[in-house]
């Protein structure tokens, strides 16, 4: 009597097991392609995009084009004074937000414990990097060019984008100090660091790649951003002369020439120009963080 | 038991608070000179609480509070004009789980002595040099002090925390269960050390390993709820306890 329902219980558990494994399988194979597929597509669409606006616009990136000062609103004549302006104007503004933004998040973990401040400051920055560019083009056009009467210019834009980008700096360098392991900590306290040497001999060199990610991550968008700038660093072809000079950024400049349908070519050149500019960035500064990783290792 | 010369670390009617948790209850012990006194119990018994009291790692935990007091060398280490740091580079502490910085063999060791404001090479060499052949490492890694100090075994990884502490040039290593993630060889290895470093330094172990705390310790301090229940030379708390939760914890009917 026993014996039959021990068989019995050990056929229903060998099936339930197949049924289990079959699906299992299934499921597996099903979910690989779902995420397999959509990686290929952000990776197809990225690679249109690019592949895009280059084939319309990169034959018309010559070194004239790259040199020359526009002619006729754009329509003729190169971009140099825009190229000039984008590099100034995010330049300046990841030089003054960067070290603000690390700062920040070095003061909120290292230096305060979790209290109402680090929850406050976090709630500000995560609101903050939400608000659209073009609030902030608003802002820094009724502060920097008229309240304190900057005009239009590299400076008042510059200013525009630290602000919008401080708030993105400040998160991802909070979350790559965050991952640092807190064994590192204890043992440097341990060896008798004081907490500037655990800053500088092991925090900083091991989240640094999560910073130097999030602050490239900044200059793509700043590099990028047309509504904040408009508003603040103007419209200007001519090549400036000073800081207190208005400029015309590539983005700006390609909304112009498109929009009010100046020339598409001499639009999608531009468009090229920015996206290669904005590779070389981002190259440049993973390969400088590599060096610099190796160096200390 | 011991002449006021002979005790490297005094503790007196120590309490500690963890918020409302009273973790250590009047704890009054001392530690001998250039001799290694394990401290043993069952898991949350205050024991690696007692051994951050050494060098005040407590301080970094919110909440704490502590009375009483300690002495190392007949000086206050919680009086308010205490440099922590220099605290920490007389008192060096090993952890539990062996974590190399993701930085070359060299660099392991030679930070350690960076903090306290060693910086040019022709000074680090031979104190890295030093304290890797102190703890046993120097002739299987000396060919390769420039390689990830990764690569090295869990085993090498331990000793080279030590080698890290001994760097700084510290009286007083202390262990916090340094060989709770090693295997049986490592194990042995890292126990044979502390016979050599007893000779220089004072070492103080937190094991939860009795055949350890057997083998490896000159005295033993038996801990449960905070309290220290027997305190005396390891051999006597083994084979002649005078408590009998002491015997029971030692024969593994307890914890």
């Amino acid at each position: 009597m026993n014996l039959v329902k021990e068989e019995e219980a050990r056929k229903i558990d060998r099936y339930i097991e197949n049924a289990k494994k079959v699906n299992q399988h299934v499921i597996n194979a099903r979910v690989t392609a779902a995420f397999a597929g959509a990686t290929a597509l952000t990776v197809g669409l990225l690679i249109f995009i690019i592949v895009y606006i280059l084939s319309r616009g990169f034959h018309m990136v010559t070194p004239a084009f790259l040199l020359e000062t526009p002619r006729q609103m754009g329509r003729a004549g190169g971009i140099y004074p825009a190229i000039v302006g984008t590099i100034l104007v995010t330049g300046i503004a990841v030089v003054i937000a960067a070290p603000v933004g690390v700062a920040t998040a070095i003061y909120l973990t290292e230096y305060t414990r979790e209290s109402w401040l680090p929850r406050i400051v976090r709630f500000g920055t995560e609101n903050l990097a939400g608000i659209p560019s073009i609030i902030f083009g608003l802002f820094g056009f009724l502060f920097f060019v008229i309240y304190l009467d900057l005009g239009w210019s590299i400076l008042s834009g510059a200013l525009t984008l630290s602000a919008m980008i401080l708030p993105t700096i400040v998160r991802t360098s909070e979350e790559a100090i965050k991952a640092v392991p807190n064994a590192y900590r204890e043992i440097s306290y341990a060896l008798g660091s004081t907490r500037w040497q655990t800053v500088t001999g092991v925090i900083l060199p091991t989240a640094l790649p999560g910073i130097v990610t999030g602050v490239v991550l900044a200059i793509g968008r700043s590099i990028g951003e047309t509504a904040a700038v408009i508003f603040t660093a103007g419209a200007s072809l001519r090549l400036p002369e000073s800081l207190l000079d208005p400029v015309r950024t590539l983005p700006v400049h390609f909304y112009i020439l498109a929009r009010e349908g100046i020339s598409m070519d001499n639009a999608y050149g531009t468009a090229a120009v920015l996206i290669v500019l904005i590779l070389i960035i981002n190259i440049a500064a993973y390969s400088i963080m590599n060096r610099f990783v190796a160096k200390s290792r | 038991m011991f002449s006021n010369k002979d005790i490297k670390i005094d503790i007196k009617n120590l309490d500690l608070y963890y918020g409302p948790v009273h973790a250590l209850k009047g704890i009054t012990v001392s530690f001998p000179r250039n001799a290694i006194t394990a401290l043993i119990g069952p898991s949350g018994c205050g024991k690696s609480t007692l051994l951050r009291c050494l060098n005040r790692m407590n301080d970094l935990i919110e909440n704490v509070k502590i009375e009483g007091m300690v002495t190392l060398d007949g000086e206050d280490i919680y009086a308010p004009d205490v440099d922590v740091t220099h605290l920490r580079k007389r008192i060096g502490m090993v952890f539990q789980r062996p974590v190399a910085f993701p930085l070359s063999i060299y660099e392991n060791v030679a930070c350690a002595a960076r903090v306290h404001g060693v910086n040019d090479k022709r000074s680090l060499d031979p104190i890295v040099e030093e304290s890797l052949r102190r703890v046993g490492l120097w002739d299987e890694v000396k060919d390769r002090l420039g390689s990830s100090a990764l690569n090295l075994s869990l085993g090498q990884q331990q000793q080279l925390c030590i080698a890290r502490v001994i760097a700084t040039g510290p009286e007083v290593i202390l262990l916090d269960e340094p060989c709770s993630a090693l295997d049986p060889a490592s194990t042995l290895r890292i126990e044979d050390l502390m016979r050599e470093l007893e000779k220089r330094y004072t070492v103080i172990i937190v094991t939860h390993s009795m055949q350890q705390a057997a083998r490896a310790s000159d005295y033993t301090i038996f801990m449960l709820s905070g309290e220290i229940i027997e305190y005396g030379i390891t051999d006597d708390v083994f084979t002649s306890p005078r408590d009998s939760r002491t015997e029971s914890y030692v024969t593994g009917r307890l914890g």
